[in-house]
């Protein structure tokens, strides 16, 4: 397990472009084909996080490595994350800027960049269905039934989306008043 | 004047500290480092200092790892480089950590439970939020905006996965730059209303 884990950090770290939130879908994608990373545990993780100090990165290998591995799959994971880039560094040292100045790089991120930022609408959706709906694939919606507590969520998403959008409202206070809408309406 | 040792020990110091109080970002914890080293210590310049964090914005992987290495690097050699390194790994690997293993103590408790469902629908929004700011950095060009769709709907309705999109999109990115070089380079420059 462990060494399954260090490598698929390792492929996450190799395409992480853009900060952490980039690489949320590869983690959402990739954990669940190689360690069996549920929507269930994928969405614990990006809740844990926001209370949580750190680079998202870092916390996304630690949580998975330890849910999947314990303390030394958390270890073999974080290490897996990061040797891609401390050797991006180390290069970036020895050769000055010339790295980030080169033309494939510069390439690269043409057209990493905005796929990141589409490949986190496609990992919103389908965690919105799974939230929502409780399902896993946008194929297998087949009714819409409104609870109580779908239409209390519905509310505190949209309510999130305002505030974040509109208000500029801090992640923390959202994180803040989602906690609190949970403990009040959702137990 | 200080040793390599105490400088090491001075950045690990100020990149752990910082980092303890830096959430969901970890580009939050710039300034706080910058008044340790620059306002306090004077080992680099105000203008020196940011050049590395937009230098790493500019490098593939971990922001923060990269504006570790590169500062504690400048600072104090590569033992300033480790010193800073560790400073943002510790943070967040024992912070989340403990999360993990208490939520995994309390994960029956029906208000943890109830707590936790509230902040994943924010995380949710969150996620949205960030696809939002990333994708105002994208230049509006033909190019970026089929990137774009190709990384929503690619994954989300054929059995390819998100890997490949991003490998696929990162080649369709190199391919673009070498095959047209009358395209605008540097995304910066293209902003107002180039089109390719």
């Amino acid at each position: 397990m462990d060494l399954t884990l260090f490598l698929l950090f390792l492929k996450i770290g190799i395409t992480c472009f853009g900060g952490g939130y980039g690489m949320m879908s590869m983690i959402f994608d990739e954990g669940a084909k190689r360690v069996g990373l549920t929507i269930n545990e994928f969405t614990d993780m990006a809740a844990l996080e926001l209370v949580c100090p750190g680079p998202i990165a870092l916390n996304s290998s630690t949580y998975i490595g330890y849910i999947k591995g314990g303390v030394s799959g958390s270890i073999f994971a974080t290490l897996g994350l990061i040797l891609p880039t401390v050797t991006v560094s180390i290069l970036t040292i020895i050769f000055m800027k010339k790295f980030s100045e080169s033309r494939i790089v510069r390439g690269l991120f043409r057209g990493i960049t905005p796929a990141c930022g589409g490949l986190l609408i496609y990992t919103s959706i389908t965690l919105m269905l799974s939230i929502f709906f409780g399902t896993e694939s946008i194929h297998e919606i087949h009714e819409l039934i409104f609870t109580r507590e779908t239409i209390t969520l519905l509310i505190l998403f949209v309510s999130a989306l305002i505030l974040q959008f509109r208000f500029k409202i801090d992640p923390i206070v959202l994180t803040l008043i989602g906690a609190a809408t949970g403990l009040v309406f959702l137990h | 004047m200080e040793t390599t040792a105490q400088k090491s020990l001075f950045l690990f110091w100020t990149f752990f500290k910082s980092m303890m109080f830096a959430f969901t970002n970890g580009s939050v914890a710039l300034p706080a480092i910058e008044r340790g080293v620059v306002d306090k210590k004077h080992w680099l310049s105000h203008e020196e200092f940011w050049t590395y964090p937009v230098l790493g914005q500019t490098l593939p992987g971990v922001i923060s790892i990269h504006n570790a290495i590169l500062i504690g690097n400048r600072i104090a050699g590569p033992a300033g480089a480790f010193s800073a390194l560790m400073g943002v790994i510790l943070p967040a690997f024992v912070c989340m950590l403990g999360i993990a293993a208490l939520f995994q103590a309390y994960v029956d408790n029906p208000y943890i439970q109830g707590a936790i469902r509230g902040i994943r629908v924010v995380s949710v929004a969150i996620i949205l939020g960030n696809a939002v700011r990333l994708l105002q950095t994208v230049p509006k060009q033909a190019f970026s905006i089929v990137m774009v769709l190709a990384a929503v709907f690619v994954p989300l309705l054929t059995g390819f996965g998100a890997f490949q999109t991003i490998i696929a999109c990162g080649i369709a990115g190199i391919l673009s730059i070498l095959f047209m070089p009358a395209a605008p380079d540097h995304p910066q420059t293209s902003i107002n209303g180039d089109n390719d």
